[in-house]
């Protein structure tokens, strides 16, 4: 938990509402000793029209005699400032000073760009071994092949510093030596860790097979999981796992070695500092990969563990430990509160997808668990288990309010296998009283006496819940229900719409454009595409009129999704007042010469949301680096279009 | 209820004019000349609802603002009486409960369904009083029956699909027929009020349609009957037109349309056949 010291709160409040604060003395609340003060500062800094003309003090401040948190923190306002201050930080290069020079090595590395990545081949030279290292390591964040071609002339430098340096930047970069000049770092012990991370770069059995041979020894079986941290988990084969997961059961605490390496992450954020160091990415990816080759159903939980960083690939080794894994979580009590929320949601969607009859005592026994996700869980996955047995939790459920809507939910899973039963089950719940979630259920079950009463009820939710079942009874109900003066109800009947046959929904469409409620239009746009209406371009075409923005943009999407839009529509909307449908009209027109025009124009809009849409335009299309986008490297200071416009100029680069 | 303070809002005869236009647009809607002085006080309320001082200002904000398709509507509501009451013009229901059902039930049908229109139900008592005659008929039991009821207004729906009603509503039902088919809702100091019993109201459906949107009556099925009374006097001679042959095309060979006692169909559609029944003269779709 953060501390707050309240004279820190005081100052910093203070100083939050001075907005007459001046360059001075925002430059000198940098060295504060608060560093939500310093924070504040590097923001004010960085947003105020003269911050250009700030490059000068800043850079004086790098000096390590100021103390290291001001060094950080002017550090950080070049870094954001770009572009802009390249020539100067570049320009200081030749201090004789090498830990300064390093210093602008890193903050070059930030700021990236063609001047920055020149400055940085130069100083790949540096005399000093650190600098050289620094700015070797800093040119592995560009990807063009000048900086590779730079980076692997080091490879066989008689510095092993510089040459691990030159393994990550390669590493970083994707970019395999040959296995000739490789072969002596994996030897090196001092290079053999990066050297083996560089090795997973090359797909081949002999480089498979030196990684298998690392595992089998406990002092290079680290470096050997870093072999398998670039290692791409679709092109391993089944015998190569199986040689992997030998070579490191060689070692009798396999399970222990890896689980630690997946829980690092875990571990880490479990310590709840801030400061806390960050954890091998590079290991944890390389254990996933062991996890896949051991697949041993223990392990489900510290693969959970990685999922932070490595979401995808943790979800994968998951799915492969099937049901035993999924029996695994279920038994690992709180351990599974304790996850991060990306952890919490992989072993989650594990849970619900591989729930089975052998699940069901355990889930149930999570039913009386005080935590509300578990028990959603437990709820969800009883619907999916396929076992009668899940019948009587899932009917407690539905009699307590804080579980019926996912009970009712579950029921509609579980009743695909016992549709008779669970209509009982629904049944003599409504006659104890009348929920949507209840009558939901037992429409989309086919209830047909249930789904009639409802759509006649004087409520509009219990006719809502029916609508979108209304065609179980005819064409003619689900109509009717479409007419209906709820709007509630004719949302829910226009997504019934989106289940019928092209003949039954055809002549519907019209009538969900036509409507008066946004949400169905919206609705509609998307029937349209689906059913591939193309005869309701017409149509379409004058909802981008309306008034409301959802339905501008959904009838956008719906034309460009038809193959129907013009250059002049998407331009027109490209400069919509709304952001959404401005983005929209942008992202779909990528292809046309216009629209990649309008994009360098849109890069000095005051909405942000549009330069970065503009920026994601150029990466996608333009043919070169541009002026405009030049100049926008310079200027922006929102950090998610500063991260786009990097993009962009990346893709351009590469292409040119 | 009004301030003292406030002024009256006065409409001139432009912006009647320029109201009665969008209203007709939208729904087929005709305000009547004569009528001005009405719509001159519900539209007053409506507009200061909105915080509008002037109908020039409220023309302007149900023509161009977001919200303006809603107004409409709401004003719509407003203009548009919604008196109507339980078995209403007894002649017509006893022509349709004696002739037109037993003739209806003598023509050849796939399946055993009367499926009936109440176009402009207002507040519903239209259709559910013909669910209740159809009740009372032997000959019907067996039949499914299918009352689509629609109207323009919203808050006539609402109400009908609540389906309780005070006396006033009531003033042409029997005592008998009040015993068989109602059940007290409420009885205290604010009136009595009586509930549509559940076996009635569950064979009637309601729906907002606007009889001059194409698109929505495309979609309905066809009926046997149509009972659309003392609507087609709110529209003008070609929307009238337009409406009979839509009407037309909604009704199934041999099946009848049913108007008010007012109204007709001299110089306005020569596709139906008059039919002098007994008690009425009803137009009927030729088989």
């Amino acid at each position: 938990m953060l501390e707050v010291d309240s004279t820190d709160d005081a100052r910093y409040l203070s100083i939050e509402q001075d907005v007459s604060r001046t360059s001075e003395q925002l430059l000198g609340d940098l060295s504060d000793e608060s560093w939500r003060i310093r924070r504040l500062a590097i923001e004010r800094l960085v947003e105020r029209p003269d911050a250009t003309d700030l490059v000068e003090p800043l850079l004086n401040k790098l000096n390590l005699r100021h103390g290291t948190a001001l060094r950080n923190a002017a550090a950080s306002v070049l870094d954001r400032l770009g572009t802009s201050a390249v020539d100067r930080v570049s320009a200081r290069l030749a201090s004789n000073k090498a830990d300064e020079r390093k210093f602008l090595v890193e903050i070059l590395g930030h700021i990236g760009g063609q001047r920055a990545e020149q400055a940085l081949i130069a100083a790949t030279g540096d005399s000093d071994v650190n600098v050289s290292s620094a700015a070797i390591e800093a040119l592995g964040n560009f990807s063009s092949p000048e900086a590779a071609r730079a980076i692997h002339r080091h490879l066989n430098s008689r510095f092993p510093m510089v040459c691990v340096a030159t393994l990550e930047a390669l590493a970083q970069l994707g970019s395999a030596p040959s296995l000739q000049s490789l072969w002596p770092h994996l030897e090196n012990p001092y290079t053999r860790r990066s050297a083996f991370k560089v090795l997973g770069l090359v797909q081949h059995t002999t480089t498979i097979c030196r990684t298998a041979q690392a595992l089998a020894k406990r002092e290079t079986r680290e470096a050997g999981v870093l072999g398998l941290s670039l290692v791409s988990h679709e092109k391993l084969l089944a015998p190569q796992l199986v040689s992997l997961a030998h070579s490191v059961r060689k070692n009798p605490d396999a399970i222990d070695f890896v689980t630690r390496l997946l829980t690092s992450d875990f571990s880490a954020q479990q310590s709840a500092s801030l400061e806390s160091a960050k954890p091998d990415s590079a290991l944890q990816r390389g254990a996933l990969v062991l996890a896949q080759a051991l697949a041993a159903p223990e392990l489900a939980l510290a693969v959970c563990a990685a999922a932070p960083a490595h979401e995808a690939e943790a979800a994968q080794v998951l799915a492969s430990l099937g049901e035993a894994g999924a029996m695994t979580l279920l038994t690992s009590g709180d351990a599974l509160l304790e996850l991060p929320n990306a952890g919490r949601a992989v072993a989650h969607e594990h849970l619900i997808r591989w729930s089975s009859p052998a699940l069901v005592s355990s889930l149930v026994a999570w039913l009386d668990h005080g935590d509300e996700e578990l028990v959603h869980i437990a709820l969800t996955s009883l619907g999916r288990s396929r076992s009668s047995e899940a019948l009587a939790p899932l009917q407690a459920a539905l009699g307590d309010a804080r579980t019926i809507e996912t009970a009712a939910s579950a029921c509609v899973e579980l009743g695909l296998y016992f549709r008779i039963e669970i209509q009982a089950a629904l049944s003599k719940q409504l006659d104890v009283g009348w929920h949507p979630a209840l009558v939901r259920a037992a429409a989309q079950l086919g209830n047909i006496a249930l789904i009639q009463e409802a759509l006649s009820h004087r409520d509009e939710v219990f006719r809502a819940a029916a609508a979108e079942s209304a065609r179980l009874i005819s064409l003619e109900a689900l109509h009717s229900a479409l007419f209906d003066e709820s709007a509630l109800v004719r949302r829910s009947a226009a997504r019934g719409v989106l289940q019928l046959s092209l003949e039954e929904a055809g002549p519907i469409l019209p009538r969900l454009l036509a409507d008066l409620d946004n949400p169905v239009k919206v609705i509609g746009c998307r029937a349209v595409v689906q059913y591939r209406a193309e005869s309701l371009v017409g149509t379409l075409d004058r909802l981008t009129k309306s008034s409301d923005a959802s339905v501008v943009a959904a009838s956008l999407q719906s034309i460009a999704e038809l193959g129907s839009a013009t250059v002049e529509l998407l331009l027109e909307l490209a400069q919509h007042p709304d952001p959404t449908v401005a983005k929209t009209a942008l992202v779909m027109g990528a292809a046309a010469s216009e629209i990649v025009e309008l994009s360098e124009r849109l890069l000095s809009s005051t909405q942000w949301e549009l330069r970065a849409a503009a920026s994601e335009v150029l990466g996608l299309s333009a043919s070169q680096v541009s002026p405009q986008l030049e100049i926008a490297c310079q200027l922006e200071r929102h950090p998610v279009v500063i991260e786009r416009l990097r993009t962009a100029r990346r893709l351009i680069s590469l292409r040119t | 209820m009004k301030s003292p303070e406030e002024p009256q809002l006065v409409m001139s005869n432009e912006e009647f004019h320029l109201l009665r236009d969008v209203f007709e647009r939208a729904s087929g809607f005709v305000m009547q000349e004569n009528l001005q002085f009405v719509a001159e006080r519900r539209l007053a309320a409506r507009a200061r609802t909105l915080g509008l001082n002037s109908f020039s200002a409220y023309h302007h904000y149900v023509r161009f603002d977001p919200h303006g398709s809603a107004e409409i509507n709401e004003a719509i509501d407003a203009l548009i009486p919604h008196e109507t009451y339980f078995f209403r013009e007894p002649h017509q229901l006893e022509c349709f409960v004696k002739e037109i059902v037993p003739g209806l039930l003598a023509l050849p049908r796939f399946e055993p369904r009367l499926s009936l229109w109440s176009a402009g139900c207002s507040t519903g008592d239209e259709a559910y009083t013909l669910s209740m005659l159809l009740s009372e008929l032997p000959d019907v039991h067996g039949f499914e029956i299918d009352i689509l009821a629609s109207d323009l207004s919203s808050k006539a729906l609402l109400h009908a699909r609540k389906a309780e009603y005070s006396l006033a509503s009531l003033r042409s039902t029997s005592p008998e027929r009040l015993a068989s088919f109602f059940e007290l809702a409420t009885s205290g100091p604010t009136g009595t009020r009586y509930r549509v019993k559940d076996t009635f109201r569950k064979r009637v459906r309601f729906g907002r349609i606007n009889l001059v949107d194409a698109s929505a009556l495309s979609l309905l099925p066809r009926f046997d009957v149509i009972f659309c009374r003392n609507v087609m006097i709110y529209f003008d001679v070609g929307t009238r037109k337009v409406l009979l042959d839509r009407m037309y095309d909604r009704l199934k060979p041999g099946g009848f349309l049913l108007l008010g006692h007012s109204e007709h169909l001299l110089s306005l559609s020569t596709r139906f056949s008059a039919v002098q029944l007994e008690n009425d003269l009803v137009y009927r779709r030729p088989e």
